[in-house]
């Protein structure tokens, strides 16, 4: 009886083996996508798999807890309900948002003056059942009167998160698009290569693109004089010319993937979001303008006409 | 035997047994490969992330002493009655309030000691990568991760004489994974629950302890911006930690008292 048990368990743990030696080489969760930061279409397209699924959810919903992290690293702590907005999503968005959360740090931490009224995941003493247990957890906690503007710290240290986020889930285009430009702050080549690993990933994400165009373009701004009454040195119209490769791949790819069906807020089926229109409408903005810039008004004209069926808005910038 | 003696022997040989087995040493070990990976990693080449590293030690601080607080409070009691090494013990004139009282304290000190083994490897950590510590904030987070362990023991010993010795480990451990969890989930559906469940969010509230009341990382974190807490804070929380420790060893002493030899 006893020698039939052990049987029983050594074919049980051969079972396993073979059961962990197929799951190694069926499931690819990487293949998997999920979480805040991707469209519902590629969502669907890569989901068939239920097994990828189930594993694939845990991997995606890490990024966003440390997404979720780095929102409370840079307000001090204080736990915010996720407030950024569709448009912060957007790579040419989240570029300024980084300029004016860095611009607004100071050596006493400047208050935010747009922010305010977001509520807090700790309540305030007048919503909270608790009475004196939620009064003891508002003081050991990072905690800020939500009424109040918000505390901003310096963006440096959430690049760990992002790195991790990204190796997490290699579709985490927020990751990023966000990482990149927080990273920029810190190493320049390091936000481009960053950019680069997102881009070998995610070849088709039109946002990437977008995102490593207007590093670039900070990268030239830094290099030389970019202003239009100046002849471009031959380093920084070298410089533009990536740019511009790349927000015209991003216009390409954007219009590809752009529903028919978009409203007037940005919104169309297929998970089409605000800041995939917002981001559309740059890289387009930004291909015509570049292109300009760098010495072929003919070919900017035509651009502007080709953008111009889907924006029409691009039409303004015929010269 | 003096009661006063008593515990301390008793206290003695439950942290003496701590050092000597292996698990509080293995947690330890698992817990200083996960810190140096840590502090191997590399961001971009970056110098000076701080707070990445002091946010993961803290973490895995808290998490693996209270994980080895459990798993020895828990087997205290129910081993003396398998091994059957209390019968000796209660031969002796000690009083079972002693004897429980040695135990508590013995698993307390068990903690101290592997608080000082994580500081000894967190503060070089820091050193090395060029960090302070605030040592306002990080002293108080320690002081208060300790009153967690009194209540974590206090439960740990109550459970222990109500389940079986697992079934106790498990639920001390819901205990205290769950606890943060479930603090935030009850504020935020408190105000959509009917008057009975929110009846029942308030027993909960006030019949468990909130773990997250003792765990001042996210200030130690962000230290540059938040100051140590004020005395009477300090001392809000030392009676918070004081009172759950009290009922639940109480309970346990009766239920101990209760139980025949």
């Amino acid at each position: 009886m006893r020698g039939a048990k052990q049987h029983l368990g050594w074919l049980v743990a051969l079972l396993l083996l073979v059961v962990a030696g197929w799951l190694g080489a069926h499931v690819d969760p990487n293949a998997y996508a999920g979480g805040r930061a991707r469209d519902e279409q590629e969502r669907l397209r890569r989901n068939s798999s239920a097994l990828a699924a189930m594993l694939g959810e845990f991997r995606t919903s890490l990024s966003d807890i440390m997404f979720i992290k780095t929102e409370r690293y840079l307000h001090g702590g204080v736990a915010y309900l996720p407030h950024m907005g569709d448009l912060a999503m957007s790579a040419e968005e989240l570029i300024d948002e980084v300029d004016e959360h860095q611009s607004e740090i100071g050596l006493e931490f400047l208050d935010h003056d747009e922010e305010g009224d977001v509520p807090t995941i700790i309540p305030t003493p007048e919503r909270d059942f608790r009475g004196w247990v939620g009064n003891l957890h508002r003081e050991v906690q990072p905690w800020r009167d939500p009424t109040k503007a918000h505390i901003h710290t310096d963006g440096r240290d959430l690049i760990p998160w992002f790195r991790l986020m990204t190796r997490a889930d290699s579709h985490y285009i927020r990751g990023y698009t966000a990482g990149g430009f927080w990273l920029n702050m810190a190493d320049p080549e390091a936000a481009l290569a960053f950019i680069e690993e997102g881009i070998q990933h995610n070849p088709q994400e039109f946002q990437l693109y977008v995102s490593r165009g207007f590093l670039l373009i900070r990268e030239a701004r830094r290099t030389g004089v970019t202003t239009s009454d100046v002849e471009l040195e031959p380093e920084v119209a070298a410089i533009l010319e990536r740019a511009r490769d790349d927000f015209r791949k991003a216009a390409q790819l954007a219009l590809v993937k752009r529903p028919d069906d978009v409203d007037e807020e940005g919104f169309g089926s297929g998970g089409w979001g605000s800041y995939h229109e917002n981001d559309a409408l740059a890289a387009s903005r930004m291909d015509i303008l570049l292109t300009r810039r760098l010495g072929d008004p003919d070919l900017a004209n035509q651009l502007a006409h080709r953008y111009a069926n889907t924006f029409p808005e691009m039409l303004e910038m015929l010269q | 035997m003096n009661q006063a003696r008593a515990i301390g022997v008793i206290a003695r040989s439950v942290l003496l047994e701590a050092i000597r087995r292996k698990e509080i040493y293995l947690l330890i070990a698992i817990c200083f490969a996960l810190i140096g990976f840590v502090l191997s990693m590399d961001f971009f080449g970056l110098g000076g992330l701080i707070k990445f590293y002091r946010e993961v030690s803290l973490r895995l601080i808290g998490t693996f002493t209270a994980v080895a607080v459990i798993l020895l409070a828990t087997r205290q009691l129910p081993r003396e009655f398998e091994l059957r090494t209390i019968y000796p013990l209660m031969a002796r004139p000690v009083s079972r309030w002693a004897f429980i009282m040695g135990k508590g304290l013995g698993v307390f000190l068990a903690a101290v000691f592997c608080f000082l083994l994580f500081i000894l490897i967190y503060t070089p950590g820091m050193l090395f990568l060029g960090g302070e510590i605030a040592w306002g904030l990080f002293l108080q987070h320690i002081y208060l991760q300790l009153l967690q362990m009194f209540v974590l023991t206090a439960a740990a010993f109550l459970l222990s004489l109500c389940f079986s010795k697992s079934g106790a480990l498990t639920m001390v451990l819901l205990l205290y994974f769950a606890s943060t969890l479930l603090s935030s989930i009850s504020v935020s559906i408190y105000e959509l629950t009917t008057p009975l469940g929110q009846g029942l969010l308030t027993i909960l509230n006030y019949g468990l302890p909130q773990v997250a009341l003792f765990d001042l990382s996210g200030k130690a974190l962000h230290s540059e911006l938040w100051s140590p807490l004020s005395l009477p804070i300090m001392a809000a929380l030392t009676l918070y930690a004081a009172f759950y420790t009290l009922v639940y060893g109480t309970i346990a002493y009766a239920l101990f008292r209760r139980r025949p030899l």
